[in-house]
């Protein structure tokens, strides 16, 4: 029986390039059954198709938030109907240098790209990062550094994680 | 572990840091990376490609030949902004590493300006995207100028160019 849920977080899909690897769906899926068996809903507040062929390749830099390319500011200006506490969820063909994923976003503006050939894990791992959580190293954990070898799926998250996710203003 | 295998637990992070691999693994790890940009999956095989030209010298220039030529346009993007790093890592190292793995067609300006000129004509629009800003670094203007004009060129692109080009230092 999951707990009940406390907080959701709200996620808008700005699609640029549709995923490869796995499907979007099964990333929402993946990422809930992660999320809610802790307390956190998922909600899909809205998805769009966005017509960008000229950042499906996105610059994403250093992947550092102080330090964002003009494509990832560029990109993150489409958030039409998203709350300043929404979480934007831009999936791209491929980032530049690769990436699976990046978290990097501007203060008011939380935001995750996406690659289309990340892992199943990526989407739910981003928005970790958004949410506050660092980078682990166990390999059964949300967090890990590698999600492509997360070992015992789903992964999980420890109590003080989940703390500091509820203690996030991006859920609400 | 062996080099192989430090180069993949590297590359398979979601967010891999490239300059602490490079100095981590130095120019011995470019024979695994241009393997993995022959033949692993896009993702990975576009990760070793930026990281070898992280790493720079001769060999990597055939890290980042192999990636041009791949089917998958993603790494092809891959190749073609590595490019860009790869010419800085060139005029700065080519002298010191006569060791590397595989004297390379680009390791001298004019091969990598060749593999540029190859991907300026790229069917792929974000291959080509990162095509012009490499060819801009290199200083490859008569043949940005021939990109700009040409019909085929999207106009959001040339828009995004021209402007790139026009807060160029």
């Amino acid at each position: 029986m999951p707990p009940p849920i406390q907080k959701r977080v709200r996620l808008h899909l700005k699609v640029l390039a549709e995923p490869v690897t796995f499907p979007l769906g099964h990333m929402i899926e993946a990422m809930r059954e992660v999320y809610e068996a802790k307390g956190i809903g998922v909600e899909v507040a809205s998805e769009e198709r966005l017509t960008l062929p000229q950042l499906e390749d996105l610059a994403v830099g250093s992947c550092v938030a102080g330090s964002l390319t003009t494509e990832q500011r560029r990109l993150f200006d489409h958030r039409d109907q998203a709350g300043d506490n929404d979480v934007c969820v831009y999936l791209v063909r491929s980032t530049v240098p690769a990436v699976n994923g990046c978290a990097a976003h501007p203060p008011g503006r939380p935001s995750v790209v996406v690659a289309s050939r990340a892992t199943l894990w990526t989407l739910a791992h981003e928005v970790g990062h958004v949410l506050g959580l660092p980078h682990v190293n166990p390999t059964d954990r949300l967090m890990t550094i590698r999600t492509s070898e997360i070992t015992n799926p789903p992964p999980d998250l420890l109590p003080v994680e989940v703390k500091r996710m509820l203690g996030s203003p991006f859920t609400q | 572990m062996n080099t192989r295998d430090r180069v993949l637990r590297h590359l398979k992070r979601d967010e891999p840091e490239y300059e602490k691999a490079a100095s981590a693994l130095g120019p011995r790890a470019l024979r695994w990376l241009k393997e993995l940009a022959e033949r692993a999956d896009p993702l990975l095989a576009s990760k070793a490609t930026h990281l070898a030209t992280v790493i720079g010298g001769p060999g990597a220039a055939a890290v980042v030949r192999a990636a041009a030529r791949r089917e998958e346009p993603e790494v092809r993007v891959a190749a073609a902004a590595a490019m860009g790093n790869l010419w800085s890592a060139e005029t700065a190292e080519t002298a010191e590493t006569p060791e590397a793995a595989e004297p390379a067609e680009a390791t001298t300006m004019e091969g990598s300006a060749g593999v540029v000129d190859r991907l300026l004509d790229d069917a792929d629009l974000g291959v080509r995207k990162y095509a012009l800003r490499t060819a801009m670094k290199m200083g490859m203007h008569d043949r940005v100028d021939a990109a700009l004009r040409s019909e085929s060129t999207e106009p959001h692109l040339r828009r995004m160019i021209e402007k790139e080009r026009r807060e160029r230092p």
